[in-house]
């Protein structure tokens, strides 16, 4: 059994140097008066000797779903679970208020928030539809002064609210910003200049506004913590002198993507001063203008061949193809390379994705055609991730990538995990051999561009490719479906996608049956975006058993009446129910242009603008 | 280990005196600071640890010492694995060296034991973590559910092996879920009612089980209905009935 504590005429026997520290509660235990803070406890049964090391002990518990099973234990469980989680996910920002969240966790050190729906992203929502982030910053000024990271997805932030990070956390110091908007320069400017512990700066595809302040200049002078300084989405020009100067007194710089105003001279430069890079925005990949014809070029294929450490590349923002052989060198250490912004062609792609035999993720532009894609395919035998985006994202141009492409890439890439592919047209028979040919597909998202496109070659639709994946994919959690698509392929979904988080529709499906199925079948379904397709009120009203159990629903330009949506408010009170119409519509006609409904523990929010209602 | 070689004298709780090398006593920050704020010569009191634990702990410190020196030849592998058996004790004795080692601030020995406690967690659900250390649920099933609301809904922490909670339900209502054979069920009626009525066998997996509700006279009768239907690949279909008769 557990020690027994001594008593008193043990003491009055000690020779000095005995340890000794008497509690108020009769009991001794040694403490040398520094910060353990277990130094007392009462009795000894073992749930309270365990409380008593709770803190230790869980600060080893880092899952999420541990940390659910421990806060549910007891109340005393649920009281050091809080006390002990670092890193806190908020995967909507309106289900939590920022202040219950601080009162439960105080001694939070990273923050991640997502905002608003992706759906938004495709100008499907008018801005200013909220996900602010400024409670969020002003509360954990607070409650949370040891806050050292944010990060944050589909948010608005504004300058202000990037002073108040950093003046109100000392230690601050990663921010990464992921589609979100609101601040310009200026308020970079502020924040870099005061966040001196600062090693992480990512902004990731977000809208910066020129408010032509040189904020690279304005990071502090002497060594700088800086480890990763994206910034390759801020369209403006920087000051390259202050950029060389950072990077040369950022020792530990590992991850740096560049803007389009840098030239290929700047890059250059810089990666002569940082050969120990692993992440690399090449920037535009370009000459600058000023460039003179007979300048000598610098020697662009030894600077890569430096960067021994390389395994990230992008960027390539404005190429000029006949830079690309500079990159060669570091092609067969590669594990992840973004051409998605290089308008090239196949054969300007062959001679460096042909030695890229490490590579995992791959990010491309359908310029390369389908023999591009053999080519990835010949020779990427480790590819987890694929994504083709469109030069040209009209409904009704030349596809350049077919299901010729998309086969060859099956059949090559048999460890592919994720897969995005945008093209104009396809065949189930294609989409059925992928099935078969990847069977760890987790994420799966083809997008025939063109409206109820059906097989080219059949003429059927495009329900048995769709079907085979979720039958053969055993671990898919993420669909995104597309072509001409009947009640059938929900059905498959419905009977066979039983791990589908997240599913987005767009012109889909011929009835309510279609998202009856999806609804009634899909257990683990989270989040669902839906758009332009035939679904009504009765449809809606299928999924009452499970609004519950998901993050949100987004329906747009749907068959749902003003009617359908009260009667599931009515139903749920705990579901926010947001009606979005178009910023100058008038709210005449009984026909819902955007339904957007999300569970809440805090009812309707205070802040939504004019044009969405809450029922 | 020659006769050169300093020696600290520990007596503990159960007066068992313990002879120990200097380098493997001051393992301990505690034992360190006294020994070097203290006379040398004298014995240090270890009130809190009997000798049994001490034991075991001075086994650890030594193995920890002499590995370090090199003075044993053991990889750093073979050290990973001796660690391992050194915590296979039972659930008191574990204990007892978090907290000697807390006390005795011990700090490799004190991560050692708690990951282990740590791994006791892992995985399992609340009743099952209650049930490995004994711990008494004081939470009263609206706290509980509230709780889990707040975790899954705000805080995206999903719930143990499916948990579907079914809510705020109107008298008289048909509803349904489909679940997969593993999950936990809870239902909330509209009107505060928790629905009661062990649904395990029907569903012929024990980890489903529905609340009870505490006896109380006020309660109105509730008459109850529950189906299932298998839909395949480990997923059944759950269909409720309730009528509240007040």
């Amino acid at each position: 059994m557990a020690e027994q504590m001594s008593d008193d005429d043990e003491r009055q026997q000690s020779p000095p140097s005995d340890l000794d520290f008497t509690s108020n509660k009769a009991r001794t235990c040694i403490v040398t008066g520094s910060v353990s803070g277990h130094s007392e406890f009462q009795s000894l049964y073992p749930d309270q000797v365990l409380e008593n090391v709770l803190e230790n002990v869980l600060h080893f518990l880092t899952s999420r779903r541990d940390r659910n099973s421990a806060s549910l234990v007891c109340k005393s469980w649920y009281r050091v679970e809080a006390l002990t989680r670092s890193e806190l996910f908020i995967g909507n920002c309106y289900a939590v208020s920022p202040a219950r969240a601080t009162a439960r966790f105080t001694r939070v050190r990273a923050l991640h928030l997502k905002g608003r729906p992706r759906f938004a992203d495709f100008n499907l929502m008018p801005p200013d539809w909220g996900a602010h982030f400024n409670p969020w910053v002003l509360a954990f000024a607070k409650a949370c002064p040891w806050l050292e990271k944010v990060y944050l997805k589909r948010m608005s932030v504004t300058d202000d609210d990037l002073a108040t990070l950093a003046e109100s956390f000392l230690g601050f110091k990663e921010l990464v910003l992921v589609c979100c908007d609101g601040f310009g320069t200026s308020g970079l400017a502020i924040f870099v200049s005061k966040c001196r512990q600062l090693k992480v700066l990512d902004l990731i595809e977000s809208e910066v506004s020129d408010d032509e302040t040189d904020w690279i200049s304005c990071f502090p002078e002497g060594e700088s913590h800086l480890e990763s300084l994206i910034f390759d989405c801020v369209e403006c020009p920087i000051n390259f002198e202050a950029l060389e100067r950072l990077v040369a007194r950022s020792p530990s710089l590992k991850k740096l993507r560049l803007n389009r105003y840098v030239s290929i001279g700047q890059l250059y430069r810089l990666m002569v001063q940082a050969p120990q890079l692993t992440h690399l925005g090449t920037g535009s990949f370009s000459p600058s203008e000023v460039a003179g014809q007979g300048d000598q070029e610098p020697d662009y294929v030894t600077a890569f061949a430096a960067c021994k450490s390389l395994v990230c590349l992008s960027g390539f923002r404005e190429i000029i193809p006949d830079y690309l052989p500079a990159i060669y060198p570091i092609c067969a250490s590669l594990t992840s390379l973004n051409f998605s912004y290089a308008n090239i062609t196949a054969e300007q792609l062959k001679p460096i994705i042909s030695n890229c035999h490490k590579l995992q993720v791959f990010w491309v532009l359908d310029s390369i055609c389908d023999e591009g894609l053999q080519a990835v395919a010949a020779t990427c035998k480790e590819l987890r991730e694929l994504r083709v985006f469109p030069v040209d994202a009209r409904e009704d141009s030349d596809g350049p990538v077919s299901e010729v492409g998309f086969q060859a890439i099956s059949e090559g890439c048999r460890k592919l995990q994720s897969i995005l592919y945008f093209c104009q047209r396809m065949t189930n028979a294609a989409v059925i051999a992928m099935s078969r040919n990847c069977p760890d597909l987790v994420v799966f998202r083809l997008c025939i561009m063109g409206r109820h496109r059906p097989d080219h070659v059949t003429g059927e639709p495009m329900d048995d490719g769709f079907g085979a994946i979720v039958m053969n994919c055993k671990k898919l959690t993420r669909l995104a479906v597309s072509g001409l698509l009947t009640d059938k392929a929900f059905d498959y979904i419905g009977r066979y996608g039983k791990l589908v988080r997240t599913l987005s529709v767009a012109f889909a499906g011929d009835s309510d049956m279609a998202l009856k199925y999806v609804l009634e079948g899909c257990p683990q379904l989270q989040k669902l975006e839906i758009r332009d397709s035939p679904f009504g009120d009765a449809a809606l009203c299928s999924g009452l058993h499970h609004y519950y159990n998901m993050r949100f629903l987004w329906m747009s330009s749907c068959r749902l009446t003003h009617q359908g949506c009260q009667q599931i408010a009515r139903a749920m009170p705990r579901l926010v129910v947001e009606v979005i119409r178009s910023a100058d519509e008038e709210e005449v006609y009984d026909r819902v242009q955007t339904l957007y409904m999300y569970r809440s523990l805090e009812g309707p929010r205070n802040d939504a603008p004019k044009f969405v209602t809450i029922l | 280990m020659g006769s050169t070689s300093t020696k600290i004298k520990l007596r503990t709780s159960d007066q068992k005196v313990f002879e120990v090398e200097k380098a493997v006593a001051v393992q301990s920050q505690t034992i360190k600071y006294i020994y070097e704020n203290g006379c040398p010569d004298s014995v240090i009191h270890v009130h809190s640890v009997s000798g049994d634990i001490l034991s075991k702990i001075l086994d650890y410190c030594k193995k920890h010492v002499n590995s370090a020196a090199g003075k044993e030849d053991i990889s750093p592998e073979e050290l990973y694995e001796w660690d391992a058996n050194f915590v296979k004790v039972d659930q008191n004795t574990l204990f007892d060296l978090i907290l000697a080692a807390n006390c005795l601030k011990i700090e490799s020995l004190l991560d050692l034991t708690c990951q282990t406690v740590a791994n006791m967690i892992k995985g399992k659900r609340p009743e099952e973590i209650r049930t490995t250390f004994n711990i008494k649920n004081d939470y009263t099933i609206e706290a509980e559910e509230a709780v889990r609301r707040e975790n899954k809904w705000a805080f995206d922490m999903l719930g143990g092996v499916g948990t579907m909670v079914i809510e705020e339900l109107a008298d008289d209502t048909m509803s349904k879920c489909v679940t997969n054979t593993k999950s936990r069920v809870c239902v909330i009626a509209a009107n505060q009612i928790v629905m009661m009525r062990s649904i395990s066998k029907l569903a012929n997996k024990k980890s489903i089980d529905v609340y009870k509700q505490p006896q109380n006279p006020t309660t109105p009768r509730i008459k109850e209905s529950v189906k299932q239907r298998n839909v395949g690949t480990g997923f059944i279909e759950l269909f409720f009935h309730f009528k509240c008769k007040m």
